[in-house]
């Protein structure tokens, strides 16, 4: 699970992604929202979202939490949510939680022991260069009786993408996913044994190949650490792609993408 | 801008999780064991090791 990154690249290609990634984030938000109703409905003192991008779930976490810190490797990621929150908040008059906003890395997270009741993250653990090891930071992170709420892209996400890309080079094009088995038991090592886990198959359908990338690009997923070339594809790559996509997937409905997701909402037994 | 405290209670070293000092005047966050500044950009805490400041001469004594 060990994957080496390169975090400055991974933070530019998400600040450059900042201004465009509501539009595009459809499927974030649809994860997100699907996350959110996993939430256990009780009072929480202190909240933290990992991975906040532009800020999605932060309104949903306020309604749980009077405190929310909001934590991103992206400083315009983190800007663009402030921002967002504040123009949230002037066209309403009632009182709202406070948010607190922490650049820093997953992979170190700045934070002491017990000082979260709920810990929430949407499609950022994926990023995570020893995915067990923060899991096990989370679970120091989190009071005793904390709850931890994720959803992460796991093995066979965008499987239509990877076997279109194979038909054509040898080149890596899209990240590597985690395995699903081994979140899970990085999982119970941590001690995240109490609450419920599961993992589904989500698809999301394009008219072009084209927007399908751009989407890619807007969220992040085609930043392919071990990708040796610039990435600009040559004019027969892109027909060859194109074409082998179509007719390999294509349907009525249009290109499909697949999510591979796992959902979790965990205590420490 | 001020940092509320309520955050100075649950940030730490992202290296050693210990308790970061708040320098106001500079607006930095001080870890003494790491002997690390971390910047405080537009009131947000840049708790990346790699960004922070190394502390040198008499800022170490302080």
């Amino acid at each position: 699970m060990l994957v080496e990154l390169d975090k400055d690249q991974v933070a530019q290609h998400f600040g450059r992604a900042a201004q465009h990634y509501d539009q595009h984030a459809f499927i974030q938000r649809d994860i997100g929202e699907q996350l959110s109703s996993l939430i256990p409905v009780r009072y929480y003192e202190s909240c933290l979202d990992i991975g906040c991008g532009t800020g999605a779930s932060l309104p949903e976490l306020a309604g749980h939490s009077a405190l929310v810190t909001a934590f991103d490797l992206s400083h315009q990621m983190l800007e663009t949510a402030r921002n967002q929150i504040s123009s949230e908040r002037d066209s309403t008059t009632q009182q709202q939680p406070d948010f607190q906003w922490v650049q820093g890395d997953l992979d170190a997270m700045p934070f002491g022991t017990n000082s979260f009741d709920l810990v929430h993250s949407n499609l950022a653990l994926q990023w995570a260069s020893n995915l067990g090891t923060v899991i096990e930071q989370i679970g120091k992170l989190l009071k005793p009786d904390g709850v931890f709420v994720f959803s992460c892209i796991v093995e066979g996400t965008l499987f239509e993408l990877e076997q279109s890309w194979a038909a054509i080079d040898q080149q890596r094009h899209i990240n590597r996913f985690v395995k699903s088995s081994d979140l899970q038991q990085s999982l119970a090592s941590a001690g995240f044994t109490c609450g419920e886990v599961f993992e589904k198959q989500q698809r999301w359908y394009y008219p072009s190949l084209g927007l399908m990338l751009k989407d890619m690009k807007a969220i992040g997923a085609n930043y392919v650490p071990e990708r040796q070339t610039s990435g600009l594809m040559t004019p027969s790559q892109w027909r060859a792609l194109q074409c082998h996509y179509q007719q390999k997937f294509g349907c009525e409905a249009g290109l499909p993408v697949t999510y591979q997701v796992l959902y979790g909402a965990l205590k420490r037994g | 801008m001020s940092l509320d405290h309520k955050l100075l209670e649950i940030i730490a070293c992202p290296l050693c999780k210990g308790k970061l000092h708040y320098d106001k005047d500079n607006q930095e966050l001080i870890c003494k064991v790491d002997k690390l500044a971390y910047a405080i950009d537009d009131g947000i805490p840049v708790l990346l090791s790699d960004k922070a400041r190394e502390l040198v001469g008499e800022e170490l004594s302080r």
